[in-house]
């Protein structure tokens, strides 16, 4: 019977899924800034603000039933405060501000947040967000002013995802109601794949080039001894930030740069072929890591996936680009 | 849409909140600590230590299994003794054990919603026993309570003067609903038949010895309240009938038995008889306190075809008494008409006359013998009555309410020997006196007169006004009513029990009363301004019925209609939230203006009073220098001032730092405020 009524039910929930996201995208249509108002904010009694009604029902009965004036007055009462909380669960999310940049970066298997910035005129509490599917972040209690919230999203593979809108709900005062909103900032989110460390004694690389082995001793090296580096140098904008020599800072003397010996050796390539066999997935993994030790080590690397190719820079933005080849790579077409 | 990641979830409640909850837990349980019995609070009491001992120290936790044996055990209990408690008070227990418990298990906001609203039931079935405007204030604080602990689960802030502010807030924006709601909403009969509370009797007992009453007369609890219509009858009076008592067993005066047998016939044969009402009608309504009995109070004579109550139930009897079907058993009235003038003569058959007359043989044989003699000696019952009252008067007899014991023949003792005794001991002894003499005599308890309130013109009777006295059978007028306690004690008839011998008498109990001290001329005041409240309290809310709600609605919309009283009901509510959406768009439109730029404004409007207008495009710091050259008097203060506005205006500082500036500008702000007011 089950298997019967499981895929009607599904379609069923799609399709009024399917129909609701419609009516929501003209409700509310994307944009990067959202005033909430009357115009996207929905409210609907919780499942507690029934059992109160009902509850409130059962005072009643109990009020007539004995002809109590004052356990009416109390049944009353108890309904009017049912109006009042409405009221007062609206008031909480409406004249928020929630305005978002639509793109965000981050690893697999990680916590990617997604900054929203909320302005709200006065005191509100407990605000919570969340994408579908996703962690949410609680806030207890605004300020009076602008603030930042890190909404995050964890995805398993790589890829670029749409964590689609964002879900902002209350349930101030009692409980009895929630308020919610769904905006949509059209976010963008591009995952890169999770950096495993390559085993360097099962490391059996194919090829034999010279850039193999340099490739092996850098990244012995580095592990052995990140400290010894060559000089401090005062710290240029786009240098990693993970090479700021912190302790310095700390003491007063600006920001200064840890400059390795090793950082003005010959430029690399990192191969997707060179790559231990593994399958693709776990290759770009490893490319992944290698990218990241290579720009914490500050040198400059080259990344060739066969099809794309991108020449050896260094710096921030090569870094993300790089990532992001990871993260869209397609696979080998000719193979 | 509610999906996913909206399914509650829950964050432990601060152990704040847990503490407050468990003082309105505390609160709430006290206030039903008379309905419950004492093994019950033992468990409560327990239940509660053991909680603040978790606090103390959260390791150790109940195990799920010992709760489950307590729970066990405690429904079993209940159930062993439920057929004692009946089944209300059984209801009770479980709901109070069940609300204790439940704080020992929140791991789920279920849990704590659980709690909350088992919390309000109880509150809900505090009202079923006591309705008083002081109670049900309490009641509704609580509400409030409970109302927080559960704002505070969303509203998370270390300051719980905050929460109960709010919550209270929006308790106060639901009254305007509640309270129209409360006048037009249809009001329905009971659908069902319900248990009602078996509580203790309180007030008269059903039967009599002589000094039974002395103990009633130490409480100063509220019988019921009286409001006239027609003018005030003299306070001698306010001869509030209750129970007649007829039949005397040489100790004990009780109610004889026979009288329910005739009572339909009786009362079908009186009410032929309309006749019988002469002279001006007393109109009142009279406000029981609940004593759970069936007692009514009245004056005589009643008109029994005028008899309204919306609550109770009224019967007739042929002793002129009336009585309610059902104990009383909350705060309820009804309307009379009396005729004080008229006679109670409906005819004595044979077997009245007997149960009238009867005395037990060897009882009290010195009374006897007096009877006899009496009888001998007057023809006219007046005579005889007469006889016996002036023989009280003559001789030494005082009014006390701590009449010493008397064993052997009570009354015989009393009337020859100590002499000292309280209106039961004036009125037994005169009753079976006139028994002896031949003449039918009764006993008649109630209350007598009453405490007068001129603010809400209203009569107040208190236990303490309870009173026995006789009334005899007189051939051509019929029951004639004989109060010998005035021959002994005239000021009780005439204005009531006297300040110090109320305070001999209240000396025990009733620490906490009002009536304590009564001597003192603001308490008693206020003694009677909170009994004005707590009757306009009873009249306009308790006493509210559906007869009253149909004359408010014709009152002020015309016919009655349904859709009128959905209307009222509807437009109030659409009414309010337009008034909620307007505040709310005032509120959130207006910004927060920081305190200094007030001042400095307050400044500039004093300023500008005395001819010196600030451009709005100068800065602060060039207008100070114009200031200076108009003021020189003020040349420091103003440019400190200025100073110290525009670091405030300007400039991020600490909150220490913020502080201080403050505070120094408002010394500057009061220096300049008293030298621009003598410039």
């Amino acid at each position: 019977m089950t298997t019967f009524i499981m895929p009607i039910k599904s379609m069923i929930s799609r399709f009024i899924k399917r129909r609701l996201n419609r009516w929501l995208k003209r409700r509310i249509p994307p944009a990067s800034k959202h005033k909430l108002s009357n115009r996207n904010i929905f409210i609907m009694p919780t499942r507690f603000g029934y059992v109160y009604l009902i509850f409130v029902v059962l005072l009643f009965l109990l009020a007539t039933n004995y002809q109590n004036n004052v356990i009416m007055l109390l049944s009353y009462l108890m309904a009017s405060l049912f109006i009042t909380t409405m009221m007062h669960s609206f008031y909480n999310l409406s004249g928020l501000v929630l305005s978002a940049n639509n793109k965000a970066a981050g690893y697999a298997k990680q916590n990617i947040s997604f900054p929203i910035n909320l302005t709200a005129p006065n005191k509100r509490v407990d605000l919570s967000f969340c994408f579908d599917d996703q962690k949410t972040t609680h806030l207890p209690k605004s300020i009076k002013k602008e603030q930042i919230i890190y909404v995050s999203c964890h995805y398993e593979n790589r890829g670029v995802y749409k964590p689609g809108r964002l879900k902002v709900w209350s349930e101030y005062s009692f409980g009895l109601f929630i308020t919610w909103t769904r905006i949509d900032f059209d976010h963008q989110c591009t995952v890169y794949p999770e950096a495993i460390t390559l085993n360097n004694n099962q490391n059996s690389l194919t090829g034999t080039s010279k850039n193999n082995v340099n490739l092996k001793t850098t990244v012995l090296e580095f592990k052995a001894g990140t400290d010894e580096f060559y000089e401090l140098k005062s710290h240029i904008l786009g240098e990693p930030l993970t090479r700021i020599a912190w302790k310095q800072f700390a003491r007063g003397q600006g920001l200064l740069t840890k400059h390795y010996q090793k950082n003005e050796g010959s430029i690399r390539w990192l191969k997707l072929a060179e790559m231990p066999n593994h399958g693709l997935e776990k290759q770009l993994q490893y490319l992944c890591f290698l990218v990241n030790e290579y720009n914490y080590a500050g040198l400059i690397f080259g990344l060739d996936l066969g099809i794309k190719k991108i020449y050896p820079a260094q710096g921030e933005n090569h870094f993300k680009q790089c990532l992001t080849a990871l993260a869209i790579f397609k696979g080998l077409k000719h193979d | 849409m509610i999906n996913g990641a909206a399914l509650p979830f829950f964050r432990k409640i601060s152990i704040q909140n847990a503490w407050t909850l468990l003082l309105c837990q505390f609160l709430s349980l006290l206030l039903l600590v008379n309905e419950l019995t004492g093994w019950m609070l033992a468990i409560i009491g327990l239940c509660l230590c053991w909680k603040i001992f978790i606090f103390v120290k959260p390791a150790h936790k109940p195990q799920r299994i010992i709760l489950l044996l307590i729970a066990c055990s405690g429904c079993f209990a209940i159930a062993i003794t439920g057929k004692q408690l009946g089944v209300l008070l059984s209801m009770l227990h479980l709901l109070c054990f069940a609300y204790m418990l439940k704080s020992f298990e929140m791991n789920s906001r279920k849990d704590f919603y659980q709690i909350i609203l088992l919390g309000i039931f109880i509150l809900a079935s505090v009202l079923i026993f006591y309705q008083t405007l002081l109670i049900s204030l309490f009641v509704f604080s609580l509400l409030i309570l409970n109302l927080s602990i559960l704002l505070a689960y969303f509203h998370r802030t270390k300051n719980i003067r905050k929460t109960l502010m709010r919550s209270t807030k929006m308790v106060l924006q639901s009254i305007p609903l509640a309270i129209v709601l409360f006048i037009f909403f249809p009001r329905l009969s009971p659908f069902w038949e319900v248990p009602s509370s078996k509580s203790a009797q309180t007030g008269l007992s059903e039967s009599v010895t002589p000094g039974g009453i002395a103990k009633l007369a130490r409480s100063s609890a509220l019988a019921f309240r009286v409001k006239f219509f027609t003018d005030l009858p003299q306070y001698n009076q306010l001869y509030w009938r209750a129970m007649v008592m007829d039949d005397f067993d040489g100790r004990t005066w009780k109610q004889s038995k026979i009288k329910h047998y005739n009572k339909q016939k009786k009362s079908s044969s009186i009410k032929g008889d309309i006749k019988s009402l002469v002279g001006d009608k007393t109109h009142y309504q009279v406000m029981l306190e609940p004593s759970y009995q069936h007692w009514l109070f009245s004056l005589a004579v009643v008109d029994e075809q005028q008899l309204v109550s919306t609550q109770l139930n009224i019967l007739p009897l042929s002793n002129y008494t009336i009585k309610s079907t059902k104990p009383i058993s909350q705060t309820s009235s009804y309307e009379i008409f009396s005729y004080p003038d008229s006679l109670l003569n409906s005819p004595l058959n044979y077997n009245e006359m007997r149960i009238n007359l009867h005395i037990p043989l060897d009882n009290n044989p010195k009374l006897q013998a007096e009877g006899s003699r009496l009888q001998r000696k007057y023809s006219d019952e007046i005579e005889r009555a007469q006889a016996i009252l002036d023989m009280i008067r003559e001789d030494d007899f005082h009014y006390t309410l701590t009449p010493p014991l008397l064993p052997g023949h009570e009354l015989d003792q009393f009337f020859y020997d100590s002499k000292k005794g309280f209106c039961v001991h004036y009125a037994s002894a005169f009753t079976f006196m006139m028994r002896a003499s031949g003449t039918p005599a009764r006993l008649v308890t109630g209350y007598l007169g009453g405490e007068y309130n001129k603010q809400s013109g209203h009569l107040s009777i208190y236990q303490y006004d309870a009173h026995a006295w006789s009334e005899i059978w007189v051939n051509d007028k019929g029951w004639v009513r004989v109060d010998p306690t005035a021959a002994v004690h005239p000021e009780r008839v005439e204005s009531g029990l006297s300040n110090t011998m109320q305070q001999e008498s209240l000396f025990n109990n009733d620490l906490l009363s009002l009536h304590r001290y009564k001597h003192l001329a603001w308490i008693n005041s206020l003694r009677l301004q909170l009994d004005a409240l707590d009757y306009q309290w009873t009249r306009l809310v308790l006493g509210y019925s559906s007869k009253k709600q149909y004359d408010l609605v014709t009152n002020w919309f015309g016919h009655f209609n349904r859709w009128k009283v959905g209307g009222i009901i509807g437009g109030t509510l659409v009414f309010i939230i337009i008034l909620m959406w307007l505040v709310n768009i005032k509120k959130s439109q207006k910004q927060p203006v920081d305190k200094w730029l007030i001042q400095y404004q307050q400044v500039l409007a004093i300023l500008k009073k005395k001819g010196l207008e600030k451009p709005l495009t100068m800065p602060a710091r060039q207008f100070s220098l114009v200031v200076s050259k108009q003021f020189p008097l003020l040349n420091r203060t103003f440019s400190d001032y200025t100073e110290c506005f525009e670091t405030l205006m300007y400039q991020s500082l600490s909150l220490t730092e913020k502080e201080q500036r403050l505070s120094e500008m408002a010394q500057y702000h009061k220096q300049i405020k008293k030298e621009l007011s003598k410039v």
